[in-house]
């Protein structure tokens, strides 16, 4: 049974592809519970399964993609039960719906804007044209598009990427979604906008009380956002925690490699720092540690066995064998230790 | 958007033009002009008579646009404009050859004599800009009430009058034109015609010989019918008089039944044929196949794609590849073969001619299912496309179920190029029907530019480079104005740039 709290609970999930007649693992053994309300945010290189996890959330992994182990459940339902799109028609967009990366590309070019709001309105609202209409243009207005009314019956070339993205979110907000997937919703914006639109979305949250899965491959972006913060690494959460303690406690080497290559800490004249080497190939198996070739910190068992889930705190789990207590006690490196410091100085220069 | 679309229309021009224009080079420089002889009983039979077989040779060359030439006769009748006194038996005399001369540096021609005779004769190559020139001059013929002009009719009047004409109806009316009826109604589509604009392509030569090459391609053929002519007060008349075509004649040619029957100098015209022109057989058939080809190939694909790898999917691409393994000859064979049997349709064209609905149904069905396979690869493949685009992906997580998506989205999308390549398909079904018009004996013009090739009809040939180069210009201006009113992008960002 489904703690009251939780909206969505994952346990022991595996996701799996067929490629070329073989099947590889995009995600595994992930648990994780979604608190009602709240901001997760995951975090990872491209490439760490992000994208694939929330996408079995709604149903919507490719074709030649399946859920091979665990279950996912929403309220009721269990969802990695369901199989046909009939049965996911009931919980997207309406449960959980989500914005992805590229908003030039999320409309359909050729139908209106507002057609492509108000198609929604219908949709889920169950309101006559005409009163979608209505509410299609105060969402436009919400969402912060200037001249709503007029720019109502223009089409998706004729707005910018910003407002393309404000579209999108007015569109997932017609739903009236309980979960909105966010994934990786300014990526593909410049900075100014970024911010714009991460504003908005906080906004909207407090207004309209949905729970917010928001997924980047920028830590920089969370600290603004979220409550808590997953951080995932080949398939596999590997550290999970409240955003102040993944920021100022974090325990597993990789969180700390994110955080040292944060753009804002980069002092004048030296380089950014970035993580040495690539995550590793889905096609091979691993053993002990997917990170522990590129960890600097790595130890002779972190190439034999894979670590467990320590625990840190009530709200603070990480995976990795620097928490065994026979391991030796390990500083984290001098330029994350005062984060801190760091972060508040860089909200006092903005 | 006007500007794009001045600019745009001025570019097919300029590639008509082009096109056009080199091979009309290639034809008359590359082409040695003797080869049109190379399968002409004449030449044989000329053989002895040497004088003959130069003048049947150069009248030849002359109405092929080679060079200008003037026989004996003619020569002497157009010096004698100039130089009274010149001989008129065009004989060899020492003073003659000096007067000819004389007219030949100034007019560019050479004098030469006959072989035999020894009588004199013109000739003068013609340059390839010369002709060129001759051929785009006399491309375009416009008429007006001074186009005729006969000495032996200084009275002619010359007006254009909207009338209700007792032949034709309303219909604006000219004297002094060439053409009777300059705008006029009738039945056949597109129902408003003209003939104040005309083309000249030339002249056919040697198969159709003295046609005009338009009168080829585009005239009316099989066998005369008559018509019923109400002419008012109980008069009717039965002919078989295409009485839109009536022509100025002078009073030297015009038949006294004729006059008597338009009470008018305009006499001259066709008859009314029963069987469209090749082009409109080959044009008629070339939509028929077209609307079935759409009417198969777009559900097939539309339900492939909507099913991709399900069972309706897997039959399909069984379906198409069978159709691209089959040898189109076989195909039409076997089709043809099974629908004489099974359906008693006529297993060739002229059985029962065209104007019998049985005789088109082979062929346009078999050319519309010929390019079926691949308008449903190319739809199928446009369909998934778009199935993978982002703005489904959103479609589907914002809760719209796979009809809506189908219906509203993914169909709209793909159908902007189907849209977009509807007139150049035309076209190209026209241009390659050639095989399916061979086996059926359809009269259309599939076969013609290969005949034409054989037969060294150059003009028959330019003709329809010509006209074909038209129709696929345009027709390509015309799928793009047609996406320009389907696609908001286009037609919005034209706008923008104006
Ligand atoms: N349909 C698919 N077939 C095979 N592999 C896939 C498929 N979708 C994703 N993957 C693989 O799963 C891994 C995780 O992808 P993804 O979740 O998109 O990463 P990200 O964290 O950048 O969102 C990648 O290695 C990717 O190649
Ligand atoms: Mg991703």
């Amino acid at each position: 049974m489904m703690n009251d709290e939780n909206i969505l609970e994952v346990r022991n999930l595996n996701v799996s592809f067929q490629v070329r007649g073989s099947e590889i693992e995009a995600i595994h053994d992930i648990s994780l519970n979604l608190k009602k309300h709240e901001t997760l945010a995951i975090v990872g290189e491209s490439g760490s399964g992000k994208s694939v996890l929330t996408k079995a959330f709604t149903g919507m992994l490719e074709q030649n993609g399946r859920i091979s182990q665990g279950t996912i459940d929403y309220k009721e339902t269990r969802l990695s039960d369901l199989k046909v799109n009939k049965q996911w028609d009931k919980i997207r967009g309406k449960e959980i719906a989500t914005i992805f990366q590229d908003p030039m590309t999320s409309l359909d070019p050729i139908h209106t804007i507002g057609s492509q709001i108000s198609e929604v309105v219908v949709k889920h609202q169950k309101k006559s044209k005409k009163e979608a209409k209505q509410i299609a243009i105060d969402l436009m207005e919400k969402t912060g598009i200037p001249n709503a009314e007029k720019r109502y019956n223009e089409y998706p070339f004729e707005y910018s990427g910003g407002m393309r993205q404000r579209i999108v979110i007015a569109i997932a907000l017609a739903c009236r979604p309980e979960v909105l997937i966010c994934d990786e919703p300014t990526t593909a914006l410049d900075v100014t906008i970024q911010a714009q639109i991460l504003d908005l979305i906080k906004e909207l949250q407090a207004e309209y009380k949905f729970t917010i899965i928001f997924i980047t491959h920028d830590l920089g972006v969370v600290a603004s956002i979220a409550d808590r913060i997953a951080v995932m690494y080949s398939g596999k959460i590997i550290e999970i925690g409240t955003c102040e303690e993944i920021f100022y406690d974090s325990r597993h080497p990789y969180t700390w490699s994110l955080l040292s290559s944060l753009p804002q800490l980069a002092r004048k004249g030296e380089e950014l720092k970035s993580i040495p080497g690539t995550p590793p190939s889905l096609y091979k198996k691993i053993i002990g540690d997917a990170f522990a070739p590129r960890n600097q910190f790595a130890m002779s068992v972190d190439f034999k066995a894979e670590p467990p889930m320590f625990k840190v705190t009530e709200t603070h789990y990480a995976k990795t064998w620097l928490l065994d207590k026979r391991a030796p006690k390990i500083e984290r490196p001098e330029l994350i230790q005062n984060l801190h410091q760091h972060m508040l100085e860089m909200t006092a220069e903005d | 958007m006007k500007k794009y679309l001045f600019f745009r229309i001025l570019r097919s021009f300029l590639s008509i033009f082009l096109v056009t224009t080199i091979t009309y080079i290639i034809i008359y420089s590359l082409i040695p002009k003797r080869d049109v002889f190379s399968q002409d009983p004449l030449i044989q039979k000329l053989a002895s008579r040497p004088d003959k077989l130069l003048d049947y040779k150069n009248t030849a060359y002359h109405k092929m646009n080679y060079l200008d030439y003037y026989d004996t006769q003619t020569l002497v009748k157009k010096v004698q404009k100039v130089v009274p006194n010149v001989d008129v038996s065009g004989s060899h005399g020492k003073k003659n050859l000096s007067i000819l001369s004389k007219w030949a540096k100034k007019t560019g021609f050479k004098i030469k004599s006959y072989p035999s005779s020894k009588r004199y004769y013109a000739i003068r190559n013609l340059p390839l800009w010369e002709r060129l020139g001759r051929f785009y001059g006399n491309l375009v013929k416009i008429d007006t009430p001074w186009s005729v002009k006969d000495k032996n009719n200084p009275n002619l009047k010359r007006y254009l009058k909207i009338e209700n004409d007792k032949w034709v109806g309303w219909a604006l009316v000219g004297s002094g034109t060439k053409y009777r009826y300059q705008i006029y109604f009738n039945n056949l589509f597109p129902f408003i015609h003209q003939n104040i604009i005309h083309f000249d392509l030339g002249t056919s030569y040697p198969t159709f010989s003295g046609t005009s090459v338009l009168d080829v391609i585009s005239g009316r053929q099989g066998a005369t019918v008559s018509e019923k002519y109400n002419l008012g007060n109980g008069v009717t008349i039965n002919s078989a008089d295409n009485v839109y075509t009536r022509q100025y004649q002078s009073k030297t040619h015009r038949n006294a039944f004729d006059y008597d029957r338009y009470k008018d100098s305009y006499t001259n015209l066709d008859q009314n044929y029963q069987d469209p022109s090749m082009i409109g057989t080959s044009f008629r058939a070339g939509i028929f196949a077209l609307i079935i080809s759409y009417a198969i190939s777009i559900p097939m694909a539309f339900f492939m794609a909507r099913f991709k790898g399900k069972l309706f999917d897997k039959v399909g691409t069984g379906i198409v590849t069978l159709l691209i393994a089959i040898p189109s000859l076989a195909f039409i064979y076997a089709f043809r073969y099974i629908g004489a049997q099974l359906f008693g349709l006529p297993d060739s064209f002229p059985t029962q001619g065209a104007g019998s609905f049985g005789s088109w149904v082979m062929p346009t069905v078999i050319l519309g299912l010929l390019s079926v396979s691949g308008l449903v690869i190319w739809f199928r493949r446009y369909m998934i496309d778009q199935q993978q685009s982002d703005y489904v992906k959103f479609a589907r997580s914002k809760g719209l179920t796979d009809n809506e998506i189908y219906r509203k989205h993914i169909f709209k999308n793909a159908s902007i190029p189907i849209v977009q390549n509807i007139p150049g398909m035309i076209i190209g079904l026209i241009e390659g029907a050639t095989i399916t018009e061979n086996i059926f004996a359809m009269p259309g013009m599939g076969r013609m530019l290969p005949d034409a090739i054989l037969a060294h009809n150059n003009s028959i040939v330019i003709g329809l480079v010509f006209i074909f180069t038209t129709i696929g210009v345009l027709s390509v201006l015309l799928g793009d104005i047609l996406m320009v009113i389907v696609d908001p992008r286009i037609k919005l960002s034209a706008k923008g740039d104006e």
